[in-house]
């Protein structure tokens, strides 16, 4: 059994204190809203998807056996909710980016060096210009690149946990990060550059 | 692969390294690979800056801060749980 520091409040709701369910909900509930709104084009449907799976979760709780984390576990809910609810839109699988099509270009490589962004602390770049190119660099990415993404550099899960929520092998996880983090420093770069 | 550890920046020897670099900045590499990048980057310049540039981006994607849930959402997914609840407690037969 893997303990996390859900462990105690999963016991109690084990034990039949249905309320202690309330704190797993304001913890997860915005997190996965947010994966929605990354994921799904509206609002509606980001509600959708948090209440769909936060209501599978009460529901599935009882017989949870602490065999992942529970985030890990709360997630893989939503990823299935996600999927049927592509699969309603016949959504193709994607291709995995071209690398070459991420590698600096010529006039890309001679500015590389005055990349100030650099040394920049992060608190002071993430203004709300920043904040909305992010979310259009993200916006383009392939989906599959983007959940990906969403799950490991947003969300913080590890390459193996991000492939137990998404059924994928970790060398996957792996190429589908990376291309998406080159695709949304390129755009970054010609941001700053543009600035 | 890299032949040389501080082989020059060009557009070859970016692109060796361009597939690894995730794994560069994860901490995820061992071995002769890691010590090739790490010697390449403190030698060449164009991609010490892209590196730390890929760096930036993965932290400023940690720490974006979320869209709020609106309230009204919220006050629809506690109720629907509130039903949830009664419907465990007082199953229908």
């Amino acid at each position: 059994m893997i303990t996390c520091e859900d462990t105690e409040t999963i016991i109690q709701f084990q034990n039949g204190n249905l309320d202690a369910f309330d704190s797993l909900a304001r913890k997860y509930a915005p997190r996965i809203y947010n994966l929605g709104m990354r994921m799904c084009k509206a609002p509606e449907d980001a509600k959708d998807l948090m209440q769909d799976t936060l209501l599978q979760a009460f529901r599935g709780l009882q017989g949870f056996k602490r065999e992942s984390k529970f985030s890990v576990w709360i997630y893989q809910i939503a990823k299935r909710n996600y999927i049927d609810r592509q699969r309603k839109n016949k959504v193709t699988p994607d291709q995995l980016l071209p690398l070459d099509t991420l590698v600096p270009t010529e006039d890309e490589r001679e500015t590389l060096e005055l990349a100030d962004w650099r040394n920049t602390p992060v608190q002071k770049l993430l203004n709300m210009e920043l904040r909305k190119e992010l979310d259009q660099a993200m916006a383009q990415l392939p989906e599959d690149h983007r959940i990906v993404l969403v799950l490991r550099d947003v969300e913080g899960f590890t390459a193996d946990e991000t492939a137990t929520i998404l059924g994928l092998h970790v060398p996957g996880i792996k190429s589908r990060l990376h291309r998406a983090r080159l695709a949304i420093r390129k755009h970054l770069h010609h941001y700053y550059r543009e600035a | 692969m890299l032949d040389e550890t501080t082989a020059p920046h060009t557009e070859e020897n970016c692109k060796d390294l361009l597939e690894w670099l995730s794994d560069y900045i994860d901490g995820d590499l061992k071995g002769d690979l890691y010590t090739r990048i790490k010697a390449h980057e403190a030698a060449c310049k164009p991609c010490a800056a892209f590196i730390a540039t890929l760096q930036k981006t993965s932290e400023l994607l940690l720490n974006k801060p979320g869209i709020n849930v609106p309230p009204e959402d919220m006050d629809d997914l506690a109720t629907a749980l509130q039903q949830c609840k009664s419907d465990l407690k007082n199953p229908k037969s």
